[in-house]
């Protein structure tokens, strides 16, 4: 056996669920309960609930740390989330993260669960920082959320400290990755399969890693690793608007220089072979033009989907699969936006 | 595991295909991935199957299943010549009766082929391999 995996609190509670588990990030993680389709159409149409224990956590109290971030956490209002990068000196990214604005002269970190000691190094390098590895948080997204648990947040906002099903919950945000309405709740680790079980009770159904996979990439958001890395900007990757470069920061020097020669672009294909990281985009003319990062099928809308990183001035138009180059069309993201109500 | 998850009249492979032998090389014999295959996979949304009329080797990559979150090539368990393909199946059905409605495709065997039953599990052995993993 090889390197033993960390358990979040839920562990025995996915595993009494049946739930397909396997190694993330170090993680012993639910890969999937139901299956990804059923999953899938649980968030979408009704309740579903996923263990993000796995992620990072820490309290910024030094807002110095802003010159590793694409833009200042000075500038976050209270009661706001911002989502923005860990920036590199050549402006590549060391990981995307959200981060909550929770006192005058404090403010709450979230990190991917792969990236997560990388991350926290690299800020400790400018000021000290508390991580919090005894958090746990639970994301709970779906057009049902609210009419059951009621307006707990703001949008783009939280509310702290404040009781979810009788369970004390320190952060509650109106923050998800699947591109529907919800919350993600952060609490104290020992707390958390209580409010899993009074979730699952009141009916959200749990979900897991590979139907969370399928949710973000139709809401066009980006997994880092797959659609970004430390060799690109968020200029190549359709991340700018999360960048305030004009300020005296670790990359101003190198984007300023840096010339930008590719784009992300958002792909769709027919119904037939699913696109996946890696595969060869072509243009009309059959030649490569960049590559697929992140590439699905979405039950949704009943075709493929791809993220993909191409030359700036291409015009995208196939992607290669075993050898056949298949049709694909450029469309505008997200795919996938809910109706706003 | 139950009988249902391993049908004792079919054959097996370590690439977890099953495949339905006649009593002798003369006979088609028809071929799907086993209950186990299909779990692993998850939701199956994509099929790719073999053109009839193909001459195939045993171990041969012959189709491919896609399911959402991977794609697995399909072997051939013998040596033939592809007589059929489960043209119209949805892919859904691989999941759901991985050996009735959801096989894949037909093979005419090449001679001796059967006989020899190279690289073929029974279904007692197939149980003891899945055990090992």
């Amino acid at each position: 056996m090889g390197e033993t995996l960390k358990s979040t609190p839920f562990a025995e509670l996915h595993r009494a669920a049946g739930a397909k588990m396997a190694p993330f990030a170090g993680y012993d993680m639910p890969v999937q309960y139901a299956g990804v389709l059923a999953e899938h159409a649980a968030v979408r149409h009704r309740i579903g609930i996923f263990d993000v224990s796995h992620m990072g956590h820490a309290i910024i109290e030094n807002p110095a740390v802003s010159f590793h971030l694409s833009r200042p956490i000075e500038e976050i209002a209270m009661g706001k989330s911002c989502y923005l990068l860990i920036l590199n000196a050549q402006g590549g990214i060391i990981d995307d993260c959200i981060v909550y604005r929770i006192g005058a002269h404090r403010w709450h970190i979230i990190a991917n669960a792969s990236r997560k000691e990388v991350d926290f190094d690299a800020l400790e390098k400018i000021a000290p920082i508390i991580r919090r590895p005894e958090l746990a948080m639970i994301a709970c997204q779906g057009p049902g959320v609210l009419p059951l648990l009621g307006e707990l947040a703001p949008r783009r906002g939280f509310t702290p400290n404040r009781e979810v099903l009788g369970v004390e919950v320190e952060l509650t945000a109106r923050t998800g990755y699947t591109g529907e309405d919800g919350y993600e709740f952060v609490l104290e680790g020992s707390l958390a399969p209580e409010l899993w079980t009074r979730l699952i009770e009141k009916g959200a159904e749990p979900c897991g890693l590979a139907a969370r996979d399928l949710l973000r990439i139709e809401a066009g958001l980006p997994l880092y690793g797959s659609d970004m890395d430390e060799t690109t900007t968020p200029y190549e990757t359709g991340l700018e608007f999360a960048l305030h470069p004009d300020r005296d920061f670790i990359a101003h020097d190198s984007l300023t220089k840096r010339v930008t020669t590719r784009r992300r672009a958002g792909l769709t294909m027919p119904k037939g072979a699913v696109p996946r990281h890696g595969y060869p985009v072509l243009d009309a003319a059959g030649a490569k033009v960049g590559e697929v990062t992140s590439g699905t099928f979405s039950p949704l809308l009943d075709k493929g989907l791809a993220l993909a990183i191409v030359a700036a001035d291409s015009k995208p138009a196939a992607i290669e699969i075993r050898g056949r180059a298949c049709p694909a069309e450029e469309v505008s993201l997200p795919f996938y936006r809910r109706k706003k109500s | 595991m139950s009988e249902s998850e391993i049908p004792k009249h079919l054959h097996y492979t370590r690439e977890h295909e099953w495949i339905a032998l006649g009593a002798s090389d003369a006979l088609p014999a028809r071929v799907g991935i086993s209950w186990h295959a299909q779990h692993e996979l998850g939701d199956i949304v994509f099929l790719e199957l073999p053109q009839v009329g193909r001459h195939v080797e045993r171990g041969e990559a012959v189709a491919v299943v896609e399911s959402v979150k991977s794609v697995s090539d399909i072997y051939s368990p013998i040596k033939g010549t592809i007589s059929a393909r489960n043209e119209s199946v949805e892919a859904s059905t691989v999941n759901s009766d991985p050996y009735g409605a959801g096989w894949l495709f037909e093979i005419a065997p090449a001679a001796g082929s059967v006989e020899a039953r190279e690289g073929l599990l029974s279904s007692s052995e197939y149980r003891d391999f899945l055990g090992t993993l």
